[in-house]
């Protein structure tokens, strides 16, 4: 159905949790193996609607794949953060660069990283797949971590905002 | 074997906690083992907590008294 082994243990585990919640709306008068696929169907319709929505191509994607090489050996390596997230000004930098994530993507992250909330539980409230939700949270910080080494090895404030990761450089 | 960007795919995504056990354990090896992964995991985790300040947010004095009169209305 053109799913990732991933996506597809996904849509199935939705298929039978609705099949459960909706057993005593089944009347028989289709066989139980055709009702499922029914359910299955409209669940990998759904998938691709969200798939579609979530997974267009952003910018960070590419700038993540950059930092590898072929066999998946990086080939720039995370840099040390260590004295920036130490400073007194990581407040502010990390707020200046969470105004560079997507809505979806802050909206993941804050829920995740701010409130705490479990990933079924975010899924939920956002209507999106587990898979759907590592896309954004991984987006997410991939774009507060180059924006957060930028800050690191640039001295001035002001150059930081310069190179650092715009909002709208992803739409 | 698994490589630098499965396991940073993997970490950057949230998706640690919801792999198999066995998969796991692969990832843990490897974050023993390879300082740059490790540094990574590290810096999320720290940020993290980092962030978690940032939802300390100063309310208007009023928002309580707003608020409950909002309620009342009901």
């Amino acid at each position: 159905m053109g799913l990732s082994a991933h996506e597809a243990e996904d849509v199935v585990q939705d298929v039978f949790t609705i099949f459960l919640q909706k057993l005593d709306a089944f009347e028989g008068r289709s066989q139980l193996r055709t009702w499922l696929f029914g359910i299955l169907h409209r669940k990998v319709m759904e998938h691709r609607r969200a798939a579609s929505r979530y997974s267009r191509a952003d910018p960070i994607d590419q700038v993540f794949e950059d930092r590898f090489d072929a066999r998946g050996s990086w080939v720039r390596p995370p840099a040390d953060l260590q004295r920036l997230l130490l400073s007194k000004e990581i407040h502010d930098v990390i707020s200046l660069c969470m105004e560079s994530l997507s809505p979806d993507q802050r909206e993941a992250f804050v829920l995740r990283e701010i409130e705490g909330l479990d990933t079924a539980e975010i899924c939920k409230i956002m209507g999106l797949t587990i898979t759907n939700f590592g896309v954004q949270m991984h987006r997410a910080r991939a774009k507060l971590r180059e924006c957060l080494e930028r800050k690191g090895f640039s001295r001035k404030p002001a150059a930081f905002r310069k190179t650092c990761w715009k909002k709208g450089d992803d739409e | 074997m698994i490589s630098c960007r499965d396991v940073a795919t993997i970490i950057m995504s949230d998706q640690f906690d919801a792999l198999p056990w066995l998969r796991r354990m692969e990832i843990r090896l490897h974050l023993a083992m390879c300082k740059l992964c490790a540094r990574l995991a590290s810096d999320i985790k720290q940020l993290r907590r980092k962030v978690r300040s940032l939802a300390d947010v100063q309310v208007n004095p009023d928002f309580e008294a707003e608020l409950v009169r909002r309620l009342s209305k009901l």
